[in-house]
């Protein structure tokens, strides 16, 4: 094929960096960036914008009140205490699941590896229901999760399954094995080896696949809904409170629930750009 | 790092039950209910007429949801990757948004946007054009969530072509859509068709952002997923529950296999 070239990925080609400034031919022109910036909008902020506003309707004062309910603290403490162990979960048994994955060698290795995407790929009512089916009331191991607290961490687990194992794999796939042989024969013990050499490497995708393990369990609601059993200040999650609120028309309160959300998810997610940026950095600096 | 055998063989065991524990025997089970009363009862619980409407309306709102996501979403990977704008972190961070917005709280955005008492709630109160609770809001609704994968798929492809061939065209008189179509748009190819097998799996399966804008009618407004709930949740009806899991398990299936042999052609490039 004439488009294939040998270039690294991600990179813009030095004549696009030359040009900058320039309108591009193949780009879509300023037109087009005004519907791409109007698509945003109408799409995702917009919508966002509009909740905020309600959140905030009746100034910060209702919106602390709001959150400090009994109700919905209960809610969110469940839903995090819940999220951070599930997170906790994901990043040995994902990494350790990457580590096999990648320097094990057994047969059938390509379809577990394929399995790994299957929750990204199964819609989350139904990973509720597959759970069910094994823990719930009809359970064939007499193993009852049903409307408990271990239920909704093997359900969040479930979903979360790929985060981890798909941030790590290629980073244990791209690490120069030399740097661990020279270690070995300079008399390190493999857990030295690990400690210093490995998870180091590491841990920026571990992080990586955890924060985003993390912002899908707080916000996650299919997979929850029917092993959970929402029994409010018990396994009730935040996402399953705010939905009760709309349903008994008290958005003021479903809102400011799903900003704090919201806030929770982005806080997250700016730690990881910092820690990942100031890995890069370090990186940068010791080449 | 060299393991002996018998660490290797433990941390081998480790993964492998834990998968097998986690995904592998529910799903087994879930196929084995649905088809322990053979293929007929499977057949017969997934072509009543309320599941057959579901089936509809979820390949409808796919049928919609794909074309915009497709269109706006190059338009948006072009506008990111050729244009020089202030701003363009901004616009980046947006795109990335839906992924970290709880599904309810996509439902609950679109409730207080467009509802009837929302900011555009004018369109249904004066232009009685009803939004939430109807299949626009289901369309908004999934269309949000899908909204990075076909961006997120073609930019990087985008990067990687580079300019060169867009601008020999340009040079030997090809016009922006002339461009676009010879150059632009076979070079994205693989990316896009990846971007829009990820886009039409989570239109299928998206549940808690839909489930919070419609009305619920079984055998009218309801997908494929939310028939799975209504089944198990209204009906008690566990046996439809599953056999609905399975058919939305089955295309889940296809679209691994997809991804898994389009994965292979794009790294092929």
């Amino acid at each position: 094929m004439a488009v294939s070239t040998a270039k690294p990925p991600r990179v813009p080609s030095s004549s696009a960096k030359r040009r900058a400034g320039r309108s591009a031919p193949g780009g879509v022109g300023p037109g087009g960036l005004g519907i791409a910036t109007l698509w945003l909008s109408v799409i995702v902020l917009l919508p966002l914008a509009a909740v905020t506003a309600k959140a905030f309707e009746n100034g910060p004062g209702e919106f602390v009140d709001a959150i400090n309910a009994p109700a919905a603290r209960a809610a969110l403490l469940v839903t995090l205490g819940v999220s951070l162990v599930v997170t906790v979960i994901n990043v040995v048994l994902g990494t350790l699941i990457a580590w096999v994955l990648v320097r094990d060698e057994f047969r059938g290795k390509r379809i577990v590896n394929a399995l790994i995407d299957l929750p990204f790929a199964l819609p989350t009512i139904v990973a509720s229901i597959v759970l069910l089916s094994l823990y719930g009331p009809q359970s064939p191991f007499d193993i009852h999760l049903n409307a408990t607290r271990p239920g909704l961490v093997v359900a969040l687990l479930f979903v979360t399954l790929p985060f981890v194992v798909r941030s790590v794999q290629p980073v244990l796939i791209e690490i120069d094995r030399e740097v661990e042989e020279a270690a070995a024969s300079l008399g390190a013990s493999n857990r030295t080896i690990f400690l210093k050499i490995i998870l180091p490497t590491l841990a920026p995708a571990v992080l990586g696949g955890a924060g985003l393990a993390f912002t899908r369990a707080i916000g996650e609601y299919g997979s929850v809904v029917l092993i959970g059993g929402g029994i409010p200040r018990e396994t009730e999650v935040a996402s399953q409170y705010i939905q009760k609120q709309f349903e008994i028309d008290r958005f003021a309160n479903g809102a400011a629930i799903s900003v704090a959300l919201l806030i929770i998810a982005f806080v997250v997610l700016l730690g990881l750009r910092l820690v990942g940026s100031r890995a890069a950095r370090r990186e940068e600096a010791a080449r | 790092m060299i393991l002996s055998r018998t660490s290797r063989l433990t941390l081998r065991t480790v993964a492998l039950t834990y998968l097998f524990l986690l995904v592998a025997v529910p799903i087994v089970l879930i196929f084995y209910r649905t088809f322990e009363d053979g293929f007929v009862a499977f057949w017969e619980s997934i072509t009543t007429p309320a599941a057959i409407s579901a089936l509809s309306l979820s390949l409808l709102i796919v049928a919609i949801v794909v074309p915009l996501n497709v269109i706006f979403g190059i338009a948006t990977a072009l506008a990111l990757v050729r244009g020089r704008f202030r701003g363009r972190g901004l616009v980046q961070a947006i795109v990335d948004l839906p992924f970290a917005v709880s599904p309810i709280v996509v439902g609950v955005s679109l409730i207080l946007l467009w509802g009837a008492n929302g900011w555009f709630g004018f369109i249904e109160k004066d232009g009685g054009f009803k939004i939430i609770f109807a299949l626009p809001a289901m369309i908004l609704a999934t269309i949000f969530v899908t909204l990075p994968f076909v961006v997120r798929e073609v930019e990087p492809v985008l990067h990687e072509i580079g300019e060169e061939q867009e601008q020999a065209a340009a040079t030997l008189g090809a016009s922006r859509w002339q461009t676009f179509w010879r150059i632009t748009l076979p070079a994205i190819r693989w990316g896009l068709t990846y971007g829009i097998v990820l886009t039409v799996a989570r239109s299928l399966g998206e549940f808690g952002a839909v489930i919070m804008v419609s009305a619920g009618v079984p055998g009218e407004s309801q997908t494929l997923t939310l028939l799975v709930h209504g089944r198990y949740i209204d009906d008690h009806n566990t046996f439809g529950a599953y056999s609905a899991s399975t058919l939305l398990m089955i295309l889940a299936l296809i679209t691994l296999l997809l991804m898994t042999v389009l994965d292979q052609k794009r790294t092929e490039r």
